[in-house]
């Protein structure tokens, strides 16, 4: 029995050094991708031009490469990593709160809720603080803001349980789906061509602004989440199992669901409806590292932001001179890993 | 040390599950809590736990559990649950270890594993220390629950069938740790258990429950009395002696009217 225990003590330092090395792997992946990001592009510039221009903005001699780089490229590249990183956070706690393993921000109704304040915004031609620019992500962020306070509304007549809360998320999915067919109905062609193009997602709206404010967000709510990592932990041992630990699980849920409204909120608003990064990444950071929160959410958001970096690329290389909105590319990517998800999940309730 | 129970009282919504109730239970011993299905076990010790709300008043030490916080009354009662079902991948020492989750940081402070381990041990389960959580039998989810509880070492352990699901063996093993870690903490323990035998064996006083109604307290053979498992169980049981103490319980047969109790039968 001693060596049996010797070993299970070996097996629990390997585990631990394996979760390491994990996450540094995915850091290094995201390095790549970024890097990958930032090189390509539908102006086709030479990589040596690109490369020069990212070293030493200030004295190189192509202004426009330099403006590409600097301007275009490095803003779209680095809010693919926030957004992405943003995104899988908000499915990771969303899943780990609700008990569900299918919650998201899409899923929930939170991207058709952010959708549908882009679209009145789009067709109202209305402006925020006198600048029409901020009107549509400012719209959207209010959207999905609506959405989640709707969703904790409904939960709060129940006590904030996980199932009402689900039901409620799922419901407002609908309610915003048919507010945004209306407005589309209502929409003249150019206008609708507007909102179909925002719902699409796309990184080509990103600026350095949208990488400030999705940034901000991110490391403003990280902090929060941080201080929770145990009891979210917990939390995956059940609901009274975690209450009889002495976590008050309601408002546990409360502020971490307020958290994570929040970063879904600045993340889709800058770039439009983005669905399978907030429901894939969450479960491939778990097949990874396990449930243990202080791996699980860090790796979470490099899964994320390496899952949208990869998509940024894809959609820069699908048609040679061209962007395909990236919400396309992840749909279309992110579906064999769902159905390789379900058929596993299946596999292993078994 | 002492656990004081006063007019504890259950409701869920109009219905009253668990009436008025009191009692008290001293340092260093383990009470079972038995009684037939339904009969409030559950209810009583989720509400000790503060799980669910109750009127009336729990003491600790002099000290009111209901002006603690949540944190500060599960430092001082531990309440394990009968369902053992989380869905997890979480292993066995992860799931240990959040026993101990107010006190954890990022960084894994050693002591904290060796204890975790050496509760596994004491359990003869530190060979499952790296398994999933989920990938555990019924039996195997029991004692690494119960590791957990261990680990807490709360002053007030509460237990909804710890043995459910365990073999003789380590039905055994399980109360023989939990009467041997109440005597040496100087803690209480409450046990919901329907096996009368194991609960007369090992605890040094019982509560039934029935109805929601305590129907009696005290010594274990004085609870049990052949009439009053008639009344209650509504089976007719025979009550056996065998050496050492060691009392057994068989169910005869029904008894439709509660009436009819049997002798007991001595060996």
């Amino acid at each position: 029995m001693a060596s049996t225990v010797s070993s299970a003590r070996q097996r629990e330092r390997t585990r631990a050094r394996r979760r390491a090395f994990t996450l540094v792997t995915a850091f290094v992946l995201l390095s790549i991708t970024l890097l990958f990001d930032i090189l390509t592009g539908p102006a086709m510039l030479p990589l040596g031009e690109v490369s020069m221009a990212l070293l030493s903005p200030t004295t190189t001699p192509q202004g426009m490469v330099s403006t590409i780089v600097w301007e275009i490229r490095l803003p779209m590249a680095l809010t693919a990593v926030v957004v992405g990183a943003s995104l899988a956070i908000a499915g990771t706690e969303m899943q780990t709160i609700l008990d569900n393993p299918l919650a998201s921000p899409y899923t929930l109704g939170l991207s058709a809720a952010a959708g549908f304040g882009a679209a009145v915004a789009i067709l109202s031609g209305a402006a925020l603080f006198g600048r029409t620019e901020w009107a549509v992500p400012g719209f959207a962020f209010l959207g999905a803001i609506t959405g989640c306070a709707a969703i904790y509304a409904v939960g709060r007549l129940r006590g904030l349980s996980s199932g009402i809360m689900v039901l409620a998320g799922i419901a407002i999915l609908f309610l915003f789906q048919s507010l945004l067919s209306l407005v589309q109905y209502l929409a003249s062609p150019e206008t609708l061509q507007e909102i179909v193009f925002w719902l699409f997602g796309s990184l080509l709206k990103a600026s350095w602004q949208t990488v400030a404010v999705t940034a901000v967000v991110l490391f403003a709510v990280l902090p929060l989440l941080a201080r929770d990592v145990w009891r979210l932990t917990a939390l995956r041992l059940g609901e009274e199992r975690a209450r009889s630990l002495g976590i008050d699980v309601e408002r546990l849920r409360l502020r971490v669901f307020l958290a994570v409204s929040l970063l879904t909120a600045a993340a889709v608003s800058f770039v439009g409806t983005i669905g399978f990064v907030g429901l894939v990444a969450p479960h491939v950071a778990r097949m990874l590292v396990g449930e243990d929160q202080r791996f699980l959410l860090p790796l979470a958001a490099l899964c994320g932001a390496v899952m949208l970096s990869a998509a940024s690329i894809l959609s820069k290389l699908i048609s040679p001179g061209a962007v395909v909105p990236i919400g396309i590319v992840t749909a279309v990517a992110g579906l064999p890993f769902f159905f390789v998800l379900i058929l596993r999940r299946g596999g292993g309730a078994r | 040390m002492i656990l004081v129970i006063e007019k504890l009282e259950v409701r869920y919504g109009p219905e009253t599950v668990l009436h008025p109730a009191g009692f008290e239970l001293s340092a260093g011993t383990v009470t079972a809590l038995v009684g037939p299905n339904g009969a409030g076990k559950s209810t009583l010790l989720r509400a000790i736990a503060g799980l669910v709300p109750y009127r009336g008043r729990i003491r600790y030490d002099r000290r009111s559990l209901e002006r603690m916080s949540a944190i500060e009354r599960s430092r001082i009662v531990a309440y394990m649950p009968q369902n053992h079902g989380a869905d997890t991948v979480l292993t066995v020492l992860e799931t240990v270890l959040l026993g101990l989750h107010h006190q954890l940081g990022w960084r894994l402070d050693p002591g904290s594993v060796e204890a975790a381990f050496a509760v596994l041990e004491r359990l003869d389960v530190a060979h499952l220390a790296d398994r999933p959580f989920s990938t555990l039998s019924g039996g195997q989810r029991q004692l690494v629950m119960f590791a957990q509880l261990l680990l807490r070492s709360p002053s007030v352990l509460l237990l909804d069938e710890p043995t459910s699901a365990l073999d003789l063996h380590h039905q055994i093993e399980i109360l023989e740790h939990l009467r041997a870690s109440v005597r040496d903490s100087g803690g209480i323990a409450l046990v919901a258990i329907h096996d009368l035998s194991l609960a007369t064996r090992y605890a040094d006083h019982l509560l039934l429950l029935d109805g929601g109604r305590l129907r009696a307290h005290g010594p274990p053979l004085r609870v049990l009395t052949p009439r009053r498992l008639a009344e209650v169980y509504r089976v007719e049981v025979a009550i056996l002696r065998g050496t050492g103490g060691v009392v057994g319980f068989v169910p005869l047969h029904r008894c439709s009217d509660g009436q009819g109790a049997h002798p007991t039968i001595s060996r």
